[in-house]
């Protein structure tokens, strides 16, 4: 056979096989693009995390320095202006400009009915200037800036609050009506309390002997990179510095959680569609053997029964890479849009040719890596065996034999079905595990936060972004998850046709066979769920970098557990049942036709 | 209805047609047919007469399009896929030309496993396994995998375990299909010791050999009963 004729073969029959077989055919497809689709998401944030800042730096004049005095002793005696060495630093060496030192206050606040202590870190008020500041001079997004008597407060932290310009706010029982909203890249937007701004006078005015003043001052630096060296230079019992790289770093850290979930997600992912997928393929070449010995009986070689197997599932993987990349592409925006502390949006990031490979590459490589062995053995099957459609021997397993004998006469036929291919159980352990550890990890995740929690009841903008990336990644799982377990089921009852046949021949009815392979296969289940709960709570430990071990409510894990098993046993049971409607004399003639 | 003393088995006006329309095959045509107890009755006629098609309509593995069927007083043609399971359980056992044997267990194992679906206590069933593979002449074969067996060897396993419930009847396709002329010796013989023993038995056959065993034989063409020999004792014709 020409080259070419030998190309158009094997493309005609590849798509052929995959057009009649069209079911398969979209699920492998949403599989693998849920999987790429994921890792584009992933590969895509990575470079989406320092534009926002940026710009909002340069758009207010950002400090390099930010250095804070101590609150001071409390009492009567409390000093009320800034300490001579805060003052000292505007003339430091290196210092190319300044502003401030500003006066901060900690008093409470009533907003929009939340009731939020700056004591407790929620927040604080820096008193400005009604004239422009040389070194960060935050930009109003909305209404206009700071004038007696009105509060400006830092768009994140509005968002939080729910005011907006024309609501009024109380601090320290005092109304004051919001004029405006602003960002700053003086203070980091996320994780970090949130910030008010008055004037100078209204801000000095909510000083107390019990809460004192303290002071900020911005310093600009000649070499901007040299931030570190000079907090570190002139760090002092009494001051706090901050770099600008450490503020960077502080309002990355939001979209960096996502793209760790996702990345982890990616991972989770690929290795649920590599199962999912090597039990397609494995039910394909159960369906499929005499396909193979036909294509052979007329002069396939083994090579040409292997080639038309994997082109069709490379075929699969390359349309589910492009969706994949096409989905990844369509979401990055909604998930890497800057928190309202930052100016401007990444906005729909260019794949770049490295994604573009990696995406692609990882797709053709979950296809070619479930194909693989399977396209290996019906090309290495003999061709008599093939068209007798001669099933592939289980290996025989003693113990399960001996053991099952004892078990009723359902668990018997499951438990004696389904261990003759191991593998495929630890498959289903495998992805029943990473399913439960990834929703004990989200459960951890939210059990963290919440006790955590934001002052005033608020809701921390981070743990949102991220917990909407974990739901979203976890709901892809479940469904690949849950694609996963009908696969192996109903791979398993191809496999098993004619000894359930036999069985049935002999007085097995089909609920018994039906509750047998179910029961057996919520078995391995089981044990991957429950291996789940622990490998979660370390999952989520070690994603947030130690701290203390936070484990989800027993009620949570438990629901979760049996949840798992009974849709496992539900799904396991649908393929089984659909199976044994066959009439077990169609099955025991066909495996003689 | 009731049903004649001494039958066992009763069909009445069985109808078995597949397709519809322009399509339809009619696979048992009207057949009337009663076996008594004890008695083995060879079916015999040309391929794709409907011979196996009646054995499993016999034997409950599938369902009459029409008719009556009756096994001692109990009408089988209406019962549930349960009821027939169990039908198949205690009272039919079956063997077929391909064996059907579950190759990775063991030839014991195969024996033992009805045994064990019908609610014996493994050791009951294995004890039961036993003595059938004596029975049959296996008994020093019972730890081979089928694989490891001759033909003949599997077929007897597969008669032990047609046997092991102590069925009220045994249907058998084509039994010796697959054998060499040495094996089908032997489980000519084997079917033979087991008829003489009181064993109910309906066989499917090519083989003139089995057929002459026989008490009586039935000859189909195109489904239809078109012969009756009784080679024991009455004759009578038909079609």
């Amino acid at each position: 056979m020409n080259p070419v004729g030998k190309l158009m073969v094997i493309w005609r029959l590849a798509t052929k096989d995959l057009l009649r077989a069209k079911t398969r055919t979209v699920l492998t497809v949403t599989v693998i693009a849920a999987a790429t689709a994921t890792l584009t998401l992933g590969l895509a944030l990575s470079g989406a995390t320092s534009d926002p800042y940026g710009r909002t730096r340069a758009a207010t004049a950002g400090p390099d320095v930010l250095v804070q005095s101590n609150v001071p002793a409390t009492g009567k005696n409390a000093p009320t202006a800034a300490p001579a060495d805060l003052i000292a630093l505007e003339h430091a060496p290196g210092v190319v400009g300044y502003s401030g030192p500003y006066p901060v206050a900690t008093p409470s606040l009533v907003a929009n009915g939340h009731a939020v202590s700056s004591q407790d870190g929620g927040f604080v008020v820096e008193g400005r200037e009604q004239a422009r500041a040389l070194v960060d001079q935050p930009k109003v997004l909305e209404g206009t800036w700071v004038r007696p008597g009105a509060v400006v407060i830092e768009s994140t932290y509005a968002t939080e609050l729910g005011v907006a310009p024309g609501d009024s706010i109380m601090l320290d029982g005092r109304s004051l009506r919001v004029v405006g909203v602003a960002v700053t890249a003086a203070w980091p937007s996320v994780n970090w309390p949130g910030i008010l701004w008055l004037t100078e006078a209204d801000a000095r005015s909510l000083a107390t002997p019990k809460y004192p003043l303290s002071y900020l001052l911005n310093l600009k630096l000649a070499n901007p990179a040299a931030a570190t060296a000079f907090a570190n230079a002139h760090s002092m019992d009494n001051l706090s510095a901050f770099t600008w790289q450490q503020i960077s770093h502080q309002d990355a850290r939001g979209i960096e959680l996502e793209q760790e979930a996702l990345v982890i997600g990616t991972w989770l992912l690929s290795m649920l569609a590599i199962a999912c997928i090597a039990v397609l393929v494995a039910g394909r070449m159960a369906e499929q053997a005499r396909r193979s010995g036909l294509l052979k009986a007329v002069g396939g070689t083994p090579r040409l029964v292997a080639a038309v197997l994997l082109t069709g599932h490379l075929l699969v993987a390359f349309v589910a890479a492009l969706i994949g990349l096409a989905v990844g592409w369509l979401v990055v925006p909604v998930l890497s849009k800057p928190d309202d502390g930052l100016i401007g949006s990444p906005g729909a990031p260019t794949l770049s040719g490295v994604t573009v490979a990696v995406v692609m590459a990882v797709a053709i490589g979950i296809a070619a890596l479930s194909t693989f062995r399977p396209a290996r053995r019906a090309a290495r099957m003999s061709t008599v065996a093939a068209l007798a459609d001669a099933p592939r021997l289980p290996r025989r397993r003693p113990v399960v034999v001996v053991l099952s004998r004892w078990l009723p006469a359902p668990l018997l036929l499951g438990v004696r079905l389904v261990a003759r291919r191991p593998r495929r159980l630890l498959l289903a352990a495998a992805s029943t595990a990473v399913t439960v550890a990834t929703v004990v990890a989200v459960l951890a995740f939210w059990q963290g936060n919440s006790v955590s929690g934001v002052p005033g009841g608020l809701t921390n903008p981070v743990v949102t972004a991220v917990s909407n990336v974990l739901v979203v990644v976890t709901v892809v799982l479940v469904i690949l998850a849950a694609v996963n377990a009908v696969f192996m089921a109903w791979t398993t009852v191809l496999e098993t046709r004619h000894s359930c046949a036999v069985a049935r021949a002999f007085g097995a009815t089909p609920e018994q066979v039906t509750v047998g392979l179910s029961a057996a296969q919520v078995l391995p289940a089981a044990i991957g769920a429950l291996a789940g709960v622990p490998a979660g709570i370390g999952f989520y430990h070690l994603a947030k970098h130690g701290g203390t071990l936070v484990s989800p409510s027993v009620f949570s894990l438990t629901a979760t557990l049996v949840a798992t098993l009974l849709v496992i046993a539900a799904l396991t049971a649908i393929p089984a049942r659909l199976g044994g409607r066959r009439p077990a004399i169609e099955v025991l003639q066909s495996e003689v036709a | 209805m009731t049903k004649p003393a001494g039958v066992l088995m009763r069909a009445r006006q069985l109808r078995k047609d597949y397709g519809r329309g322009e399509a339809l095959v009619r696979a048992v045509d009207d057949v009337d047919l009663d076996v008594a107890n004890g008695e083995a009755l060879a079916v015999m006629g040309p391929s794709g007469c409907g011979k196996s098609t009646l054995l499993h309509l016999l034997g409950g593995l599938d369902r009459p399009t029409s008719g009556e069927l009756w096994l001692g007083k109990r009408r089988i043609d209406q019962l549930s896929e349960r009821a027939l399971a169990e039908l198949r359980r205690h009272d039919v056992g079956f063997v077929f030309q391909a064996f059907h044997l579950m190759n990775e267990l063991t030839a014991q194992e195969n024996v033992e496993l009805p045994a064990l679906l019908a609610g014996r206590s493994p050791r009951q069933a294995r004890r039961r396994a036993r003595q059938l593979l004596d029975q049959v002449g296996l008994a020093d074969r019972g730890g081979h995998l089928p694989s490891a067996l001759s033909g003949g060897q599997r077929q007897r396993v597969a008669i032990a375990r047609a046997l092991v419930n102590e069925p009220r009847l045994v249907l058998a396709d084509e039994p010796t299909g697959n054998l060499d002329s040495a094996a089908t010796l032997e489980v000519l013989q084997l079917l033979e010791t087991l008829h003489t023993g009181g064993l109910t038995l309906v066989v499917v056959t090519h083989d003139e050999r089995i057929a002459a065993t026989a008490d009586r034989l039935i000859t189909m063409r195109d489904g239809a009963l078109v012969d009756e020999t009784g080679l024991v004792g009455d004759t009578t014709r038909r079609g």
